[in-house]
């Protein structure tokens, strides 16, 4: 019994993280977002 | 079961001189002073990769992260790719693809005087990571901890220093004599003592302060690849915390969030990596 929970949860999860990803990306769009930030120089990063 | 491949001592180096080129392989910066602007930088790998150095292909994922937390808004990508890979694999990514990682993998193994790292040190990162990199960033919106990040000075901030006059002139002034670097000196000494400590402490980084491997860590003990000790079998000879590149005592911290499934610790014929299913079969359960 404890086994099929453990697999159901560990399914469950996926379903979200996977549903996360989708309305993230699909919906968001924040794929796009993250890469046009990672293409500037983060001034942060380098220190000044 | 996972393949013996893991505890080839020439495995994880190749893995990680192999990801270390894949991860930072542009190398037309040199001859255009321009990051790579493709649709590989959409994507966040789940390693300490910062997207300001000249030669990265991809998105670093802690500086995506806060720049989300930045503008109050729910990371949803970066929390559910980073999230779906360490449900899968746990901290594999730490321990096998990670450039700095690796780095401090070498200065260790050039090193000869040996130190171990108190316990308490492992609570550091999740200081790091809901403090700074959640908390700090939200509330002053800053990426506050990029501005303390060692492997960014490293990796982006040297070589654009080096290589873009607009970088190093926004360090030191020339044609004002004004100084401006200090954030820059910080992160540098900074640097300078975590390659030094390298050499005598196994990853201090990562077991430290590493942001990343602090939110990866949290899956280690649910995700679907596992370590699996036989503790009855065990004849307690310590080879696999010899090996260990955390110093991790395998009897009583297998699954732990700090083990960076590097799969050394495999060899022993006691500690076997599975995936959660095999575990669902009565006979292997431990």
């Amino acid at each position: 019994m404890k086994h099929v929970l453990q697999r159901v949860l560990l399914l469950a999860v996926y379903v979200l993280l996977l549903y996360g990803l989708y309305v993230g990306i699909i919906n968001n769009g924040e794929h796009e977002e993250v890469g046009a930030l990672a293409s500037l120089i983060c001034y942060s990063c380098i220190g000044v | 079961m996972i393949p013996r491949l893991f505890v080839r001592r020439w495995f994880q180096p190749l893995c990680q001189g192999a990801s270390l080129l894949a991860l930072n392989g542009y190398v037309a910066f040199f001859t255009t002073f321009q990051l790579y602007q493709g649709p590989l930088k959409n994507i966040c790998l789940p390693v300490l990769n910062c997207h300001s150095c000249p030669a990265a292909l991809f998105a670093c994922p802690i500086g995506a992260l806060q720049y989300f937390i930045m503008t109050h808004r729910l990371p949803l990508y970066v929390l559910s790719s980073l999230a779906l890979v360490g449900i899968t694999l746990g901290r594999l990514s730490c321990g096998l693809v990670c450039p700095f990682g690796f780095l401090q993998d070498v200065i260790f193994k050039i090193g000869s005087v040996r130190i171990e790292l108190p316990r308490w040190c492992r609570h550091i990162k999740y200081a790091v990571l809901f403090g700074v990199v959640c908390l700090i960033s939200y509330v002053f919106a800053v990426p506050a901890f990029c501005k303390i990040c060692p492997v960014a000075v490293l990796e982006a901030g040297f070589p654009l220093a080096l290589h873009d006059p607009a970088v190093s002139q926004r360090i030191f002034n020339t044609s004002t004599g004004v100084f401006t670097g200090w954030l820059f000196v910080f992160k540098t000494v900074c640097i300078g003592v975590l390659l030094v400590a390298s050499a005598s402490i196994k990853r201090p980084f990562c077991r430290i302060l590493c942001p990343l491997g602090a939110f990866l860590g949290l899956f280690n003990r649910y995700s679907l690849l596992r370590l699996d000790v036989n503790r009855d079998a065990c004849t307690g000879c310590e080879k696999c915390a010899r090996i260990c590149p955390v110093d991790l005592n395998l009897m009583f911290d297998a699954n732990s969030a700090e083990c960076v499934r590097c799969m050394k610790c495999t060899a022993c014929d006691h500690v076997k990596a599975k995936h959660v299913f095999s575990f669902f079969r009565r006979e292997n359960n431990v």
